[in-house]
């Protein structure tokens, strides 16, 4: 009788234990995080799917894609060095927490792709600059590098990455002295430092303590390469 | 003339067969669906011109919708989407259960789901014989009686060769079955003598003729078995079959919820919900989200049905609370300075006592510090004392802007009994001609079930034209607030909204702000700013996390 239940409780610490070491290795905290990150519909999971080899045509998401162990920084002679978990997250203003969510202590968010649909004109890049902004407060704070993908560059009516990097530095601009002048948040120290990034007088990428670019490209015809370079380099 | 399209809650298209002719359906129809109905949680049934149906499975997060141009009926669109995304899940629930980033259309059996899917949408029209209804405008009534239906599902031969003769051009129309025999690229030309047929009625029956590219491997009959198998398969199988670790399972996670485990967690949560002042509607409309949401779902490593309830009332809670567009006031009162022209008009309206003039006084004085000019027109004409009270607000800020140096302030004001909404367009008529930045409007406080004082908003609307209309309501009221969020929000007409709610008296209430949740919930306008307190400081910008991690205490 004895036997049989020590033997169960061996059994059952013995399970446990299995259990544990399994859940704590699949758990995907501590890799290395590339997160995909922009406005609804600038061609976020489109590239997820470039970059997972999923062939598939894409709508609105409302869960974020994750995939671990995508090769994404490839060497001069064609061998990929490291491997990162890639997300894709959903786009839509009222999803933005799971974007915040990524930031959080365990996480290891290696860089930041931020996805602008460069064909969608300047009221749209504009109105992407406020989601930017938010997103530059956090990977300020923790020293991610950020890139700008001025997606769609096979569309006749598509921006130059100049002048997608010139809208959003005035439109952030702007944010950033609007939101300085605003009242503060609800449940926040009046006395608290307020949000600002960059150096004072007119607002650039360059002033950022991160690298921030912005890079052409197009997922459609699979012209990545200024993306993959720069990846390679982070 | 229709598409059916199977896609993830990743935003991945799985499937999508769309009959030829007539311009393609576009993917923008289908992301404006998903950002309505599941992001901002409206329901839709028609977008830019076409009807939309959309069935969701949450536990694999497959969606079907069927999408078709709204001048054209399609029958049974309901149960056609349920049944697809059954069939869909069933066939494909392996692969479906796996991780839905690497989910790919080509590691899915997606043949056998055309087949399958082909069969259903067969038996569907044969089953219920659809009745047509008939279309307001439509003149010429006699839809196809019911007896007539069975033959047409071989398709009646005069039918058939009725159909190919319109639509020469077109080879592959074998299997599709009219009802009517108009001209479906030209639905409303009524002119064209009729068939012998004589149904009129625009009725598409949907089948699956797409051009398949072979049916050799499945035999009807197999088909069909298989396809009542699925289609009976209950799901209250899966959780019949007892988890022997279950007691386990609620600590190290991984437990399988069904409605059992969620019924007490839920009930208790609605319960914290509504002592949180949530109204109790809304919080058992919430809590069957969440519902929803979780059954059949696994719970997370060593995460208790507990937490994940609570996860799960977070994310929700965060989706309501999150305005759709980011509303930087200031920075488009500064545009419009810019810009010249008309004054900004920034009007307040609300219930009795709520409020309005006092948190109007910390906009303008938020505005004066940002050296605004700013005109306040006092348009309560009703309420003895009301004028007087906004000169006694407008007197404090003009004297405390010349000590800081910072805008300047003026009172619009013509007594009492004349009619506000003229007495506003006056104002920014003034406001106009004396370069004033904004133009802010105190309105009098009335009952939202007042509909003679409710009725006289939309004449305000009209002459006073606001850039902002917001509307205050206190974090006191509770269940109340629901009633009056969507009485105010229509009472403007069907053009004109409300832009975004300023809740005030957030101090008073502690921890207990269901009235946030109460008025974005049922009329989806965001809050954004609260008053937490009796100085011209005390106003703030709402902070989701904030609101969230208190409503969830």
């Amino acid at each position: 009788m004895m036997l049989i239940v020590s033997t169960a409780l061996l059994g059952l610490v013995i399970a446990l234990a299995l259990f544990f070491v399994f859940q704590t290795k699949s758990k995907t905290s501590g890799t290395p995080t590339i997160l995909l990150v922009g406005p609804s519909g600038s061609g976020k999971t489109s590239l997820f799917n470039l970059w997972t080899d999923v062939e598939a045509d894409t709508v609105t998401s409302v869960v974020p894609n994750r995939c671990e162990n995508v090769p994404l920084q490839i060497s001069e002679d064609g061998e990929d060095t490291d491997r990162f978990t890639l997300v894709d997250l959903p786009g839509h203003e009222k999803l933005e927490h799971l974007t915040w969510a990524e930031f959080d202590p365990s996480s290891n968010v290696r860089a930041v792709l931020f996805v602008v649909d460069a064909a969608s004109g300047q009221q749209k890049i504009a109105a992407a600059a406020s989601q930017l902004f938010k997103l530059l407060l956090r990977t300020e704070n923790h020293g991610i590098n950020v890139l700008i993908l001025a997606n769609k560059c096979d569309l006749f009516n598509t921006m130059s990455s100049s002048r997608v990097k010139t809208i959003l530095e005035t439109e952030i601009g702007a944010i950033r002295s609007s939101k300085q002048q605003s009242v503060g948040e609800a449940g926040s120290d009046e006395a608290e430092e307020r949000a600002w990034i960059g150096l004072d007088g007119k607002f650039q990428f360059e002033d950022l303590e991160s690298v921030v670019q912005v890079l052409d490209g197009s997922v459609k015809l699979k012209k990545t390469t200024k993306w993959d370079k720069w990846l390679s380099g982070i | 003339m229709h598409r059916i399209v199977v896609f993830s809650e990743g935003g991945k298209i799985l499937w999508s067969k769309e009959t030829e002719g007539g311009e393609s359906i576009p993917n923008s129809v289908i992301n404006a669906l998903i950002a309505k109905e599941f992001i901002e949680g409206s329901k839709v049934s028609t977008i830019d011109g076409y009807t939309v149906k959309v069935a969701r499975d949450h536990q694999l997060g497959i969606s079907t919708a069927l999408i078709h141009p709204s001048i054209i009926q399609v029958a049974h669109a309901d149960s056609i989407c349920k049944d697809l995304t059954k069939v869909f899940t069933s066939v494909n629930e392996d692969s479906l259960r796996g991780n839905p980033g690497i989910l790919a259309p080509a590691d899915l059996d997606l043949e056998k789901f055309t087949a399958l899917a082909r069969v259903r949408l067969q038996d569907i029209v044969n089953e219920s014989t659809p009745v047509p209804e008939t279309e307001a405008e439509n003149t010429v009534t006699e839809g196809p009686k019911r007896s007539e239906l069975p033959a047409q599902t071989k398709q009646t031969a005069a039918a058939k060769a009725a159909a190919a003769a319109k639509k020469m051009q077109k080879k592959k129309k074998q299997q599709r079955k009219w009802d009517g025999s108009e001209d479906h690229d030209g639905p409303l030309d009524y002119s064209e003598p009729a068939d012998e047929s004589t149904a009129s009625v625009y009725q598409e029956d949907v089948d699956l003729d797409y051009g398949m590219q072979s049916k050799d491997g499945f035999v009807v009959k197999e088909l069909t078995d298989e396809l009542n198998n699925i289609l009976r398969e209950d799901k209250s199988k899966n959780s019949s079959k007892a988890d022997s670790f279950s007691f386990l399972r609620n600590i190290v996670g991984g437990k399988k919820l069904s409605e059992k485990d969620l019924g007490k967690t839920l009930s208790a949560m609605e319960d914290h919900l509504v002592n949180k002042n949530v109204a109790k509607e809304v919080a058992t409309l919430i809590c069957g989200e969440i519902r929803k949401d979780l059954v059949g779902r696994t719970t997370d490593s060593w995460t208790s049905v507990n937490a994940t309830v609570r996860k799960s009332l977070a994310r929700t809670l965060q989706k309501i609370l999150t305005p759709t567009t980011s509303v930087d006031l200031l920075l488009q009162v500064k545009r419009s300075k810019q810009q010249g022209g008309r004054p900004y008009v920034i009007s307040v309206v609300g219930v009795n006592g709520v409020g309005k003039s006092t948190n109007l006084g910390k906009i303008a004085f938020w505005l004066l510090q940002n050296k605004m000019k700013v005109l306040v027109a006092a348009c309560d004409t009703f309420r003895s004392g009301a004028v007087e009270q906004l000169k006694v607000h407008v007197d404090r800020l003009r004297q405390l802007t010349e000590r800081q140096n910072a805008g300047e302030v003026e009172l619009f004001s013509q007594g009492y009994g004349k009619d506000a909404a003229v007495i506003a367009q006056k104002a920014v008529e003034y406001g106009q001609s004396h370069d004033f930045d904004v133009v802010l409007i105190d309105t009098a406080g009335r009952r939202h079930n007042d509909e003679r004082l409710m009725s006289s908003l939309e004449k305000f609307g009209k002459l006073a034209n606001p850039d902002k209309i917001i509307m205050v309501g206190e974090a006191l009221v509770g269940t109340d607030s629901v009633a009056q969020a969507k009485n105010f929000d229509s009472a403007f007409g069907a053009q004109r909204h409300i832009d975004f709610f300023l809740i005030s008296k957030c101090d008073t209430v502690g921890d207990m702000l269901g009235t946030l949740v109460n008025m974005t919930y049922t009329t989806k306008i965001p809050v954004l700013f609260v008053g937490v307190g009796q100085n011209y400081t005390d106003l703030r910008t709402l902070s989701v996390d904030w609101a969230v991690n208190l409503l969830l205490e």
